[in-house]
């Protein structure tokens, strides 16, 4: 566990230390910010809750930034060979693969984090609003901290699969955008693959916890998902010892 | 012999590492497929046995009791058919409120199969077609609930009140609709509606523009009610398995005998729909006196007429289960009869115990009057002879009927309408407001089909914010800027520190 812990300080030290992670954040919230008063702005009677706006505003940016924080998490240290020397210190690989992901974790969740604030900017400034729905907004959270966590571990056993942070980010970017389109395509076919799709319809699953239903069928698949992609992870960086 | 023993140790060794790596390959191979197995069956699993909890703080969807305790009764397939686009607007409520449907029938206590099928009309033609075979609907924007061969449709009109002149939103009543509609389809057998011939009568098999009832026949037989024609003169009786009796606007007088059957029938508890136009002496004058509405000579006119002709809203309802659902709806007459509630309720219940009890549904405006004997001083208000509105132009009355009880049991029931073209092809293409929704209502509360009590309608709900231009900005510099500039504020701190 200690050795898990201070691999994962120097991961949390690698990304907040870095003026590229402050650039990232900046924008991020900034383009997440305007997405959310171009919604309320378009989001006519009797429109949608707030907490749905939240989500739908974050939702857009999420497959971007996922992208930009995991691309690099072991492409890098396979192109410049750091991830050799890192594997013959006395640690396991799940302590590598779990390190790396905390790590990357910790970044997204701070980065999104200040989203939450808008419900109380809001009124600060003067905007009438309806009370707040407590019940949405920590459901909608959740299912964001779990669609992340599926989509940071699926992210990092791409980054782990190719040395080249182009090829790394193209492919993360691809496999991140599918369960945040999968709601529109299931929208587009027919019944029993709607069915199919909208189980992996990440969009779906936010805006339902957004609106405060809470479900077991998204949570199982997203803790599956994640503990699936990095078991892969692992077996994939263990199996490095063999070629 | 002795160089070839280093270079056979060599490829020996090469051998080795090479099955090595092959067994290692296989067995990491082996563990993710495994692990890929695993995963999708936990999810297969998962999918189907899940809970659901609503943790909003106002459970907009939420089922009532009434609806679970229903669920919990009810056996065997239900389908449901979804007819929207996922864009229309009535899309999103639907999808939730079904899915909590969807859920308590998972749950529920009985063997019941609910199947919901979204079916997009743009895209899924296949099921369109299926639809349009089965049951004959072409139209999109409507709920099709189905039990064996009954089924039931729910109009998108039917879900929500609207104000009739801005047309917003104001009362969701999707939980109520759809349950009633399931209760009728899953406890009745199909009813039988007889309507009657020989006399003019509008005729509901007929396409023609002006007089048919094609239209409205069309939709009575989908909302799972068997239209029959009957002719009384030749089956000496109303038939046996009659559940109510349609006479719309008979052109010639029903002989006394004819007239005698009706009553008859009636006096059994019997139920029967009259749309009579004005000026016709139908032969039901005294059948209809005697149970409390005086039948006049005359014709209503509105000055609130469309396009100074006969034709004219009609927004004032009485309290009855005919028109609850009406209020904020305007119903179209063409030049009607009056139906007016009698000062004593009927010399029919004089005698008896059970009098009547009658109820005038739809009332016609101030500035309206009852025209006695038109052709002779045309259409002007007399006030010598005429009658000043509001003048009610349909009523209805019941007998038997014991008050403060949820449901009536066996009772005699009466409608009358005044005026036949309420629900002709004619109006009915012009598209006028709620005339079918008062007429099916009218036809629902004669054959007793129930609603589930207790579901209230819930107030849409308004989420979207009134914000000016000048608060727009404030918002958008706080979160567009402010929000970054303080974590770019942290990173300088950050980067400052270390520097030193």
């Amino acid at each position: 566990m200690r050795k898990f812990l201070v691999m994962w300080q120097k991961e949390l030290t690698g990304h907040f230390l870095s003026s590229t992670a402050y650039l990232t954040m900046c924008v991020f919230l900034a383009v997440t910010g305007w997405t959310f008063v171009w919604t309320l702005s378009k989001n006519e009677a009797p429109g949608d809750p707030l907490t749905v706006l939240i989500a739908i505003s974050v939702t857009m940016w999420m497959p971007i930034v996922i992208t930009v924080v995991t691309m690099g998490l072991f492409a890098e240290e396979k192109r410049s060979g750091t991830l050799e020397s890192l594997l013959t210190v006395p640690v396991t690989e799940w302590q590598v693969v779990m390190a790396k992901y905390a790590g990357a974790m910790s970044f997204v969740v701070v980065m999104v984090a200040p989203t939450a604030g808008y419900l109380f900017i809001l009124p600060a400034v003067g905007v009438q609003m309806p009370s707040l729905d407590l019940g949405s907004l920590l459901a909608g959270y959740s299912i964001l901290a779990l669609i992340v966590g599926f989509c940071t571990a699926m992210g990092l056993l791409i980054s782990l699969l190719t040395r080249n942070q182009v090829v790394s980010a193209i492919a993360c970017f691809c496999a991140v955008c599918i369960p945040f389109v999968m709601g529109g395509v299931s929208r587009a076919v027919p019944q029993p693959a709607s069915d199919v799709l909208a189980y992996l319809a990440a969009d779906e699953h936010l805006l339902a916890f957004a609106r405060g239903m809470v479900d077991t069928r998204p949570i199982v698949l997203y803790v599956s998902g994640t503990m699936l992609a990095l078991f892969l992870a692992v077996r994939v960086l263990e199996s490095r010892r063999w070629t | 012999m002795d160089l070839e023993e280093p270079l056979s140790s060599t490829a020996q060794s090469r051998w080795r590492y090479r099955r090595r790596r092959l067994v290692t390959g296989a067995n990491v191979a082996t563990a993710m497929a495994l692990a890929v197995v695993l995963a999708t069956m936990i999810n297969m699993i998962g999918a189907r046995r899940f809970f659901r909890w609503d943790v909003s703080q106002e459970r907009y969807y939420a089922m009532s009791t009434n609806t679970v305790q229903f669920l919990d009764q009810i056996q065997g397939e239900v389908a449901i058919d979804v007819v929207y686009s996922p864009e229309h607007s009535s899309f999103k409520d639907l999808r939730h409120l079904l899915d909590e449907y969807s859920y308590a029938a998972r749950h529920a206590a009985s063997t019941v199969d609910l199947r919901i099928r979204y079916i997009d009309p743009d895209r899924d033609l296949g099921r369109m077609k299926e639809l349009k075979d089965r049951f004959g609907i072409e139209e999109r924007n409507l709920l099709v609930l189905s039990v064996e061969q009954r089924r039931k449709v729910v109009q998108n009109s039917e879900l929500y009140t609207v104000w009739p002149l801005t047309r917003e939103r104001i009362m969701f009543h999707g939980e109520s609709v759809i349950s009633s509609a399931l209760l009728n389809l899953t406890r009745e057998k199909t009813p039988v509606v007889y309507a009657l011939k020989g006399h003019g009568e509008r005729d509901p098999w007929s396409f023609h523009e002006r007089h048919g009832y094609s239209k409205i026949a069309r939709l009575v037989q989908r909302d799972n009610i068997d239209l029959k024609p009957l002719v009384l003169a030749a089956m000496k009786g109303v038939p046996a398995d009659a559940d109510a009796l349609l006479i719309a606007g008979p052109t010639r007088r029903y002989s006394d005998e004819e007239a005698q059957l009706i009553s008859e029938y009636i006096e059994k508890n019997g139920r029967v729909i009259f749309l009579l136009d004005p000026y016709v002496k139908t032969g039901f004058e005294a059948l209809i006196e005697s149970w409390g509405v005086r039948l006049e000579d005359d014709l209503v006119v509105d000055t609130t007429s469309l396009s100074g002709g006969r034709e004219f809203y009609v927004g004032t309802f009485g309290e009855h289960p005919v028109s609850e659902r009406l209020q904020n709806t305007l119903l179209m007459f063409s030049g009607p009869r009056s139906v007016e509630p009698a000062a004593s309720e009927g010399t029919n219940g004089v005698q008896r115990s059970d009098r009547p009890k009658i109820t005038g549904l739809a009332m016609t405006s101030k500035q309206s009057w009852a025209k006695l004997n038109p052709s002779d001083r045309g259409l002007g208000f007399d006030a010598a002879v005429d009658r000043r509105g509001p003048i009610t132009v349909a009523a209805a009355m019941e007998r038997g009927a014991a008050s403060g009880e949820a449901m009536e049991i066996d009772t005699a029931k009466i409608v009358v309408i005044g005026d036949s073209d309420i629900v002709g092809n004619a109006v009915l293409n012009s598209g006028a407001g709620g005339n079918v929704g008062f007429f099916m209502n009218a036809l629902n509360w004669l054959l007793e089909r129930e609603s589930i009590m207790g579901i209230q309608a819930r107030p849409v709900q308004m989420h979207a914010l009134t914000m000016d231009r000048e608060l727009y900005k404030r918002v958008g510099l706080a979160l567009v800027v402010g929000i970054p500039a303080v974590v770019a504020f942290l990173g300088v701190l950050i980067w400052m520190n270390r520097r030193r």
